[in-house]
């Protein structure tokens, strides 16, 4: 008897964790908050998407290049970016993407809020991972 | 072997295979669609080219290869799902407007070939119904070992509807929004399946027959569509001519029957016509059957125009209002006949008409009263100013005239110019009713510088005869007898005429009549010049007047 019970509670667990999609959730988290180091390496140097890419790769951000387009665009769009075209040797000419004096600032805006919300989910896992 | 198009992408020209140009096109439309909302959405697009270009040239690709299905399917892949393009942080407002207008995506009927035992015909009904394939497959089975019936229906179906082929059209086989990330899958799975058909030729023996009947059902198909193709247009033709000419007779014969009703010069139903049109029910009866003809026509033009243009011209709602204001105007139309049936055939019979024969019965004879009431002739040769006359009628006189003037041997013409004239005396003054004795004076004359002159004629006693003396005096109905001349002429008196007559011929002064005849015919010739003259005299004013117009316009 306990045996069925117990069964049943599994699948229901099984049906929910379905439902959720915990790929999609991870990547909107990464999405969500992509801006902020898309703002760093081009506050670093400035670059093309495939630099910005490469770094994000480094950092373990992996995204897709798609992304990339959208999220760039939007950031000139709302005066954070700027681009020169850079001659390709290889291909068509590319876009480099530099910060401007707006979006130093926004960055460091971006980079206190980060900061203190590093601390507090930090001590937040820090508490959960105690208790496990 | 296959075919290679040249694009720019980027400002790069690249020759790319047809298949692969396909998915490459298809990949960027649905980024488009990902980004339709987006404020920078062209630019967007433009990068996205760009950095496929940058891609494929790092591929080789602009050099001496061509780009193909696995360079655009590893380039896809680098760039992401077209759903990875939107953007998380733009308003949301138009991603519901997306799905209104997606929604509208119809579900149609195709041939599943991707799912396949034979020709996809079971599993694109089971797509179009969503319902297990299976299922399908085994009604058809059943259908078939029952009466035959199922091999027959997938025949026809086979031959009948199109195999989904183009990522659309797979689309709307399974009623699907064309969503990015399905597109994607959907390239994905064509790339298989071009490289399993590439790879995997057909084994086995079914897939031998499979392979036979398709290529036969191929031909048979394209075949009956370029044959219905081809008569299509006769039928679409036909179909609209005929609709459009009964429309044209329709409305102008009711247009007729309404406005002036007559349209067939037929007593009854020219009448049942009058009685209809004479009450407002009528009137809405006959627009109900003007409806009742019109719209059948009307179904005959759209269906000709639907075929012609081969796009279905009808609509649900037109369909259903067309229907409805049909049926409604056949109901009206029968119901309101029938309420008025009673009466049109009760007003039919008070007008003389018998419903139940086409032939017309006319109870009265109209002819004989308007002639009995008609004058004789009064204009002319006889005037007018006579009141009272010797035979007690100014009719019977005119009339005896008419009668002697018709007979030659008391009247005759011998000049063109001559005018001819008849004057009577009653002979028996106690006498007005037939047979008359009267002493006939005839002559013709001639106007010359205003005098008279006589030509020809007679005189003479004469017994006149006439079937009815009651009747009126139709002068095609007079006879009569007079003497003989010569030594019969005193014996034929006394045969024909009674004594007291045969006393007044004996004692007879023609030149009393002469004279009168003479005043008759003088009167008459003047007038009558008169009149000539003035006909003329217009004619030649009309005649000048015209050629005065016609040198004066020349």
């Amino acid at each position: 008897m306990e045996d069925v019970v117990h069964n049943k509670k599994n699948d229901s667990v099984l049906d929910s964790s379905e439902s959720y999609d915990t790929e999609n959730a991870k990547s909107q988290m990464r999405k969500g908050f992509l801006e902020f180091p898309v703002l760093l390496i081009i506050g670093a140097k400035p670059s093309y998407v495939a630099d910005i890419l490469k770094e994000l790769k480094v950092a373990n951000l992996l995204v897709v290049e798609g992304t990339l387009y959208p999220l760039l665009s939007r950031l000139k769009r709302h005066g954070l970016l700027e681009y020169t075209w850079e001659e390709s040797r290889s291909g068509p000419p590319r876009k480099v993407y530099s910060l401007t004096s707006f979006g130093s600032s926004v960055l460091e805006q971006l980079e206190e809020s980060w900061k203190t919300l590093d601390t507090s989910v930090n001590t937040l896992i820090k508490k959960y991972e105690k208790g496990n | 072997m296959k075919k290679v198009i040249n694009i720019t992408l980027g400002g790069v020209v690249f020759a790319i295979e047809e298949d692969a140009f396909t998915a490459l096109s298809s990949y960027i439309e649905a980024i488009k669609k990902s980004l339709s909302g987006n404020a920078d959405r062209n630019e967007v697009v433009i990068d996205v080219e760009i950095a496929i270009a940058e891609k494929l040239v790092a591929r080789k690709c602009n050099e001496k290869k061509a780009v193909t299905v696995s360079d655009v399917e590893a380039v896809t892949l680098e760039m992401g799902n077209p759903s990875d393009f939107k953007d998380e942080n733009e308003n949301n407002k138009k991603q519901t407007e997306e799905i209104h207008s997606d929604s509208g995506t119809k579900k149609r009927l195709y041939r599943d070939g991707e799912n396949t035992v034979l020709a996809g015909v079971a599993s694109g009904i089971a797509q179009y119904f969503d319902i297990d394939p299976v299922i399908v497959r085994l009604v058809f089975v059943f259908a078939t070992l029952i009466n035959g019936f199922g091999i027959l229906a997938y025949i026809i179906l086979w031959l009948v509807v199109p195999e989904a082929k183009t990522t659309q059209q797979k689309f709307e086989m399974r009623g699907e929004q064309l969503t990015l990330k399905e597109i994607k899958e959907q390239v994905k799975k064509n790339l298989e399946n071009i490289q399993n058909t590439n790879y995997e030729p057909v084994k086995g023996l079914w897939a031998k027959i499979r392979k036979v009947l398709i290529t036969i059902f191929d031909i048979v198909g394209r075949l009956l569509r370029g044959i219905f193709g081809f008569f299509r247009y006769f039928f679409g033709l036909g179909l609209i001519l005929l609709g459009a000419l009964g429309l044209a007779g329709t409305v102008s014969v009711f247009s007729v029957a309404l406005l002036s009703g007559t349209i067939i010069h037929q007593g009854e139903v020219q009448a049942t016509l009058e009685i209809i049109r004479s009450s407002t029910l009528g009137v809405i009866t006959l627009l109900s059957a003007f409806f009742v003809t019109v719209i059948p026509l009307f179904v005959c033009i759209l269906a000709g125009l639907s075929m012609l243009a081969k796009r279905n011209h009808f609509t649900i709602a037109k369909s259903v209002s067309l229907g409805v204001i049909w049926f409604s105007a056949l109901t009206f139309f029968a119901t309101l006949l029938i309420i008025q049936a009673e009466q049109i055939v009760l007003e039919l019979e008070a007008q003389g008409y018998d419903h139940g024969g086409h032939s017309i019965h006319v109870h009265s004879d109209p002819f004989r009263i308007t002639v009995s009431e008609a004058p004789a002739d009064e204009s002319g040769l006889f005037p007018s100013d006579i009141t009272e006359s010797q035979f007690g009628n100014q009719y019977l006189e005119s009339s005896l005239s008419e009668y002697f003037l018709r007979q030659s041997e008391f009247s005759w013409q011998t000049s063109d110019t001559g005018y001819r004239f008849c004057t009577l005396e009653n002979l028996d003054t106690n006498e007005t009713l037939f047979p008359l004795s009267v002493w006939v004076f005839c002559s013709e004359y001639d106007m010359d510088n205003g005098v008279l002159k006589a030509l020809s004629g007679s005189s003479g006693p004469v017994k006149v005869f006439y079937p009815n003396e009651n009747s009126f005096y139709d002068v095609r109905n007079f006879s009569h007898v007079h003497p003989r001349d010569g030594s019969l002429y005193s014996k034929d008196i006394q045969r024909i005429f009674s004594p007291e007559v045969q006393e007044r011929i004996r004692i007879f002064d023609v030149t009393e009549l002469q004279k009168k005849n003479e005043i008759f015919a003088r009167d008459n010739i003047a007038r009558w010049l008169k009149i000539k003259d003035a006909v003329l005299r217009v004619r030649l004013k009309v005649f000048s007047k015209h050629i005065a117009e016609i040198l004066l316009y020349n």
